[in-house]
């Protein structure tokens, strides 16, 4: 973890609700791995108070790439303070074979990182987008991944089959109460499936992270057998089984 | 540069700077070893521990507000007897005086926890909690409980609102000093989930309440004072001392400007900064600025050029 600045670069559209910006960051922050993001501060001022929660979804020798939603305004050429990177990346199986990224009435950019990842290490991958999701653009995503569109409710075309060959899955939900929606991923998941075993289904959190770093423990989840996990250091992708969902 | 932030007698605490983070916003002592030089604050206050185990808050923890934000995180922690065996390692390797931030429950939970701390070589002082609601008999039960347990000293942080009443029992009842003030508490929209939700404040806006009722209360107690709420800058943190307080407890800043808590630090702690953009005067010269710095170096290079002309 590090605080160092960034460029903005350039500002590419996916489309109007989702943009990219292409950053020139430190060397450290181009080995940033899929599950980690970052905390950004665009002012001195104090209004807006907290960090921006980035999340990265491109890194190169060239610099990073962030996806934000359109409605927020960046311009090439400013600075940005980021600390990061927080969190740990995701821990895939070492058989994966199939992964299904699931995004749930949210964006599905914290997953999206984890992509080329995959993809470049023969794993297949299949992003199912519902609810809200629906409004990401999917036309830049290699032409590898199968892109499913469900509905509000968590329904598309063969779940069935989709969740019992996935080897793993990685679900995004909307912020607005993020247990409530793991809820309903952790109901649906137990209809689909005869057993969850561990390390299969993981929640990837998107709480509001004033620190970061573990000190204001604001993003504490409180999992089975009176245990807890800080989403900012041990997150963002909690196993389900684990976390206490009631 | 020593100096004494609590009453003087055979346990008082002694920092090198008048500057530490407050209670629940620097974690428990490594969260922000790679972002802050800790050796430059002049104490570290963990976040806050009860006697018994704690559990997160169900809900929203955070609500950003403008210019602000209202946390309520349940202050959950694994209780004091898991946490001095997590961190007295650690703590013992610290450069600076630790403050464990006891929340003041009831009388016997404070009392077994004094006592309990009492025998801990990583602690150096106690500071007591209060509950927002807490009226002053109880506060001078909850101080007495923890000073006649413990030979260590005990700060004691007050809620803002009935501050002078309540500091008045707390400096009766022996406190070592006075940590004024806690967060205020609040109620505000989450705009994710539309709910209101109440939790305690932060943001520069607090800082205006706080340095009033320090200022005050400084000229109708004895016991030393150290400033918390609302800090953002070196010149926040010098408004505090000037108001009359012995040490300033700096919040939320740690959080989204790390740097800033160490700078605050560097700068009341005597290493007075001389140039803008960023740079610490002792980096490059320990203990003073480049100005006075190259004042010596002037008039040094002057007394060697009269003493070659007399030759």
């Amino acid at each position: 973890m590090r605080e160092t600045q960034a460029i903005i670069e350039r500002v590419s559209r996916l489309n109007e609700h989702y943009q990219r910006l292409h950053l020139a960051v430190e060397d450290y922050l181009k080995d940033v791995k899929p599950g980690q993001n970052l905390l950004a501060r665009l002012t001195e001022r104090w209004d807006p108070y907290l960090r921006e929660l980035w999340w990265p979804v491109a890194a190169a020798n060239s610099g990073l790439t962030v996806e934000r939603p359109g409605s927020q305004r960046y311009e090439p050429g400013q600075s940005v303070s980021l600390l990061g990177p927080v969190g740990q990346p995701f821990r895939y199986r070492r058989t994966l074979r199939n992964v299904l990224l699931v995004a749930y009435d949210t964006a599905p950019t914290p997953l999206v990182m984890s992509v080329d990842w995959l993809l470049s290490n023969h794993i297949s991958v299949t992003l199912v987008l519902s609810g809200k999701a629906g409004l990401y653009p999917t036309q830049h995503l290699p032409p590898e991944v199968e892109v499913l569109h469900a509905d509000e409710s968590l329904s598309w075309p063969n779940r069935v089959m989709t969740v019992g060959w996935a080897d793993q899955v990685f679900v995004a939900v909307g912020q607005d109460d993020e247990m409530v929606r793991f809820r309903q991923v952790w109901s649906l998941f137990k209809e689909l499936r005869a057993e969850i075993p561990k390390a299969y289904l993981f929640g990837v959190f998107q709480p509001v992270q004033p620190c970061g770093v573990g000190a204001c423990q604001a993003c504490m989840i409180a999992l089975r057998g009176h245990h807890n996990s800080l989403v900012c250091t041990e997150g963002p992708a909690l196993d389900l089984t684990q976390v206490m969902l009631e | 540069m020593a100096m004494e932030i609590t009453r003087p007698g055979k346990s008082s605490l002694i920092v090198e700077s008048p500057v530490m983070p407050a209670a629940g916003t620097a974690g428990f002592g490594d969260e922000y070893k790679s972002l802050v030089k800790l050796e430059k604050l002049g104490a570290l206050v963990t976040n806050p521990v009860t006697f018994q185990p704690w559990q997160p808050a169900g809900g929203t923890r955070v609500v950003p507000l403008d210019a602000g934000i209202l946390v309520h995180t349940g202050l959950p922690n694994p209780g004091l007897s898991k946490v001095l065996d997590q961190y007295r390692q650690l703590w013992a390797g610290l450069p600076m005086p630790l403050i464990l931030h006891l929340v003041g429950t009831t009388v016997e939970q404070v009392r077994q926890g004094a006592e309990r701390i009492d025998r801990e070589n990583s602690v150096d002082a106690v500071e007591l909690g209060l509950n927002d609601d807490i009226t002053w008999q109880e506060v001078e039960q909850l101080v007495k409980a923890a000073i006649t347990h413990t030979e260590k000293p005990v700060l004691v942080r007050l809620p803002l609102g009935d501050t002078y009443t309540l500091a008045r029992a707390a400096d009766d009842a022996g406190a070592g000093a006075l940590v004024i003030a806690a967060p205020p508490r609040g109620t505000a929209r989450d705009p994710y989930t539309g709910r209101l939700v109440s939790g305690r404040l932060y943001g520069p806006l607090v800082k205006p309440l706080t340095l009033r009722v320090v200022g005050q209360m400084a000229s109708k107690v004895d016991v030393p004072i150290i400033g918390a709420g609302g800090i953002h800058s070196q010149q926040d943190a010098r408004d505090y001392m000037e108001a009359g307080a012995r040490a300033v407890q700096v919040d939320s800043v740690t959080w989204v400007d790390p740097k800033m808590l160490e700078w605050i630090a560097r700068d009341l702690g005597g290493l007075v900064l001389t140039r803008q953009a960023g740079a610490l005067g002792d980096e490059w010269f320990p203990g003073i600025g480049i100005t006075e710095q190259k004042a010596r170096e002037e008039a040094a290079r002057k007394s060697g050029d009269t003493a070659r002309k007399k030759n």
